[in-house]
């Protein structure tokens, strides 16, 4: 039950980009296209799942003074795998994307959950939270990636449904700050 | 478990500790991704000439004067052409980065965009644009007279309502040229010898440069150790 | 935001006959010769986008009041009107039916509805679609018909060509003709090419007290000034203040949009200062920057800092003492 809830609570509830407002700089950069925002989402899942594993199982290791230096630590090997790992194994998104893996280090749900939950909690929980938050956090990046895309080059998921030009606006970093901001708007309307 | 004390000495344990089991691991990850990653930036760069070269077997890297170049031959070590990869600043939104082939007369074979900040709908059309088939085809071009869009006196088609894109391109494939002038040139300026018979390359060990001239014979240059002398 | 009920305006407070209508159809009436001079140079297809615009824009704001918000509809006060004209003079004759419908949804959906209709909007609406489309449709956005009067029949093969500050922007100087381009016979948007048109416009605005001469002066005088300054230095580089602004958006920006009460700062002082800050901005954007037109840009920008003008240049209090006590100006 309090696992379930756990995991549940990062979709809707507790979402992080779309109710808690975290790390927005990916979210903005990164949702070009459905598939761009759902792998950027799963390398944050990734590095979020770990990290909470880890932190929650060192926890007591370390002294509170350097917590936070130590998570850093923690969470840039991780990152720096998923990085390498992406670089020799789906180079067609690491390219796309490269700019912003390096930065899922000081990205702030990472850090947030490992302080917030990770550091208070046992190692299963803290491996649910990380799932429930990560794949919440890659559900709200597909969708404005999939609007943004839609909108902007008139495809899914790469395939083309008209053969034209699309508003190229939501192309652009403005069309990611439109389509964030509806979208927050659409889901504070149903979340009250 | 008690929480562990924050006095200097756990603190400066627990952050080597940290420290060095991290870097083991990413050392570790580092020498296992080691290979494909090589194996995707080659295939990658092997694509790209594939694209803006005639089929070749195998490509030499070089860079002259600071601009990496791509020298390709085909089995019997005959050079069928050369890439240059291009970076113009003119473009419209900040730098353009493009690999232009020619064929061992000089023309434009083919070319490929591989980085560009120009306007999405406009300048970014250039991938296209200048392609066999699109509008302001370049393709087969011979550039001893430079580049220039027709509206600065020139004979290319620029794309529409992006002159400044147009421009640009113009830029990088004259600059392309210029390098590719250059390669050629560096091949008779050093000491060359003639090499009757092109197998004799598969001998030479620390060729720098070869390249073709006139019909059946082979340049080659030799780097200034010498090496071991030839027949 | 919630208790946004009160309206703050500059005191004393008088009543007068004036009315969102009143000035919304003054603008309207002021905006017609410069409609019947595009009709002029591109015929139907003049009538065609203006009407596209403004039928796009009240029933965008109709539906969203109607469906949306579900509350009175407010579509006859005018404003929506004057956004659809708006939007429409600053688009090319020859746009797409869609394109326009887009950019009306735009003005009226995002700029103005979500942040609470007319009143609320911090972007002037018109400039905000226009905007939106300028990025969205490069191509179809910069393919200018060239104007020819409608008994010409060429005008039939909708022949496009370039405009003066686009040419501007490639580094090319033209010698325009400076009558031709008072008059309007040049190539642009559909409404802003014939300075006398929106001049007289403008005399009829002031007359009624719509609009102010702070903004207009303010930033025309501060564009002619910075390009005197750029032209002093080097005429075969630059253009001279003269072709600034007569040429693209100059005079429908500074007249129409950037006037806009709702998106301009409330004082005269503030006023000269908004000007001041758009005549910058465009010739920057002309002389360095990548766009041929700075305009709509410049006053999106200044549009931004108007809360923060207003909070700078507050208006004297009605009946206040001219020099308050010290204490409080330390404070």
């Amino acid at each position: 039950m309090n696992n379930w809830k756990n995991f549940t609570k990062g979709f809707i509830k507790e979402n992080p980009v779309l109710v808690m407002l975290l790390g927005c700089c990916p979210t903005l950069g990164t949702t070009t296209s459905a598939i761009n925002g759902l792998s950027m989402g799963l390398a944050t899942t990734f590095v979020l799942v770990c990290s909470n594993i880890v932190i929650s199982l060192i926890k007591n290791l370390i002294p509170d003074k350097v917590r936070i230096p130590s998570y850093i630590v923690v969470i840039a090997s991780f990152v720096t795998v998923i990085d390498l790992l992406m670089q020799a194994y789906l180079p067609g998104i690491y390219e796309t994307l490269g700019l912003f893996i390096p930065l899922i280090v000081v990205n702030c749900i990472v850090l947030g959950r490992a302080e917030a939950f990770a550091s208070k909690n046992g190692v299963w929980a803290s491996c649910v939270d990380g799932l429930g938050m990560g794949l919440g956090y890659a559900l709200a990046l597909m969708i404005l990636g999939a609007v943004r895309e839609i909108l902007g080059s008139l495809s899914i998921f790469g395939w083309q449904f008209i053969q034209a030009d699309g508003i190229l606006v939501f192309v652009l970093a403005p069309g990611a700050f439109f389509g964030l901001a509806y979208f927050i708007a659409v889901v504070r309307r149903f979340n009250k | 478990m008690a929480k562990k004390q924050s006095s200097l000495i756990n603190m400066v344990l627990t952050l080597f500790v940290i420290t060095v089991v991290a870097a083991v691991a990413l050392g570790f990850v580092y020498y296992f991704t080691q290979e494909p990653i090589a194996q995707v930036k080659e295939k990658k760069l092997n694509e790209g000439l594939m694209k803006v070269l005639p089929a070749f077997d195998h490509q030499v890297a070089e860079e002259v004067e600071g601009v990496p170049t791509y020298k390709a031959f085909d089995a019997n070590e005959q050079l069928v052409g050369t890439a240059v990869e291009v970076v113009t600043d003119k473009g419209f939104g900040g730098d353009v980065k493009v690999l232009v082939g020619f064929d061992t007369e000089g023309k434009i074979f083919g070319y490929t965009v591989l980085e560009h900040k120009e306007t999405a709908g406009l300048g970014s059309k250039m991938g296209d644009w200048f392609q066999e088939g699109g509008k302001g085809n370049v393709i087969g071009k011979d550039l001893s007279t430079p580049a220039k869009v027709k509206k600065d006196g020139g004979d290319v088609d620029a794309i529409t309502a992006a002159t400044i894109s147009s421009r640009a391109f113009c830029d990088a494939l004259n600059k392309a040229y210029a390098t590719y002038v250059n390669t050629v040139g560096s091949c008779v300026s050093t000491d060359t010898l003639i090499v009757k018979d092109s197998k004799c390359c598969d001998t030479l060990t620390n060729v720098s440069t070869v390249c073709k001239s006139g019909e059946n014979s082979i340049e080659v240059t030799l780097k200034e150790e010498g090496g071991q002398d030839n027949e | 935001m919630a208790d946004n009920r009160l309206a703050i305006a500059m005191s004393p407070h008088v009543h007068s006959n004036e009315s969102v209508k009143k000035i919304m159809y003054s603008v309207v009436i002021a905006l017609l010769p410069a409609f019947c001079v595009s009709v002029y140079f591109f015929g139907l297809n003049a009538i065609r986008v203006t009407l596209i615009s403004i039928v796009a824009c009240m029933a965008v704001e109709w539906l969203i009041q109607k469906f949306l918000l579900k509350g009175k509809t407010t579509i006859c006060d005018g404003s929506a009107i004057v956004t659809g004209m708006l939007l429409a003079f600053n688009v090319p004759a020859n746009l797409d039916w869609w394109i326009i419908v887009i950019g009306a949804i735009v003005a009226i959906g995002i700029a103005k509805m979500t942040f609470g209709g007319l009143g609320n909007n911090p972007f002037n609406p018109a400039i905000v679609g226009r905007v939106f489309l300028l990025i969205s449709f490069p191509s179809q956005m910069t393919t200018w018909p060239t104007p020819e009067p409608i008994w010409d029949i060429k005008a039939l093969d909708a022949v496009t060509g370039p405009t003066p500050l686009g040419l501007l922007n490639e580094g090319q100087m033209v010698d325009y003709n400076y009558m031709d381009m008072f008059i309007g016979n040049m190539g642009g948007s559909l409404g802003e090419m014939s300075a006398i048109a929106l001049l007289l416009g403008g005399i009829f605005l002031l007359i009624r007290k719509v609009i102010t001469w702070h903004i207009p002066v303010a930033v025309l005088g501060t564009m002619a000034a910075f390009s005197a300054i750029l032209w002093g230095v080097d005429p075969t580089k630059y253009a001279d203040p003269l072709f600034h602004i007569l040429a693209g958006g100059a005079l429908l920006g500074a007249i129409y949009m950037a006037t806009d009460m709702v998106t301009s700062p409330m004082t005269g002082k503030g006023m000269l200062v908004y000007g001041v800050g758009i005549g910058i901005i465009t010739i920057l954007i002309r002389t360095w920057g990548s766009y041929p037109e700075g305009m709509s840009f410049a006053i999106l920008i200044m549009n931004a800092l108007v809360p923060l003008i207003n909070n700078w240049c507050k208006p004297k209090r009605f009946g206040e003492v001219v020099k308050p006590p010290k204490e409080e100006v330390k404070k």
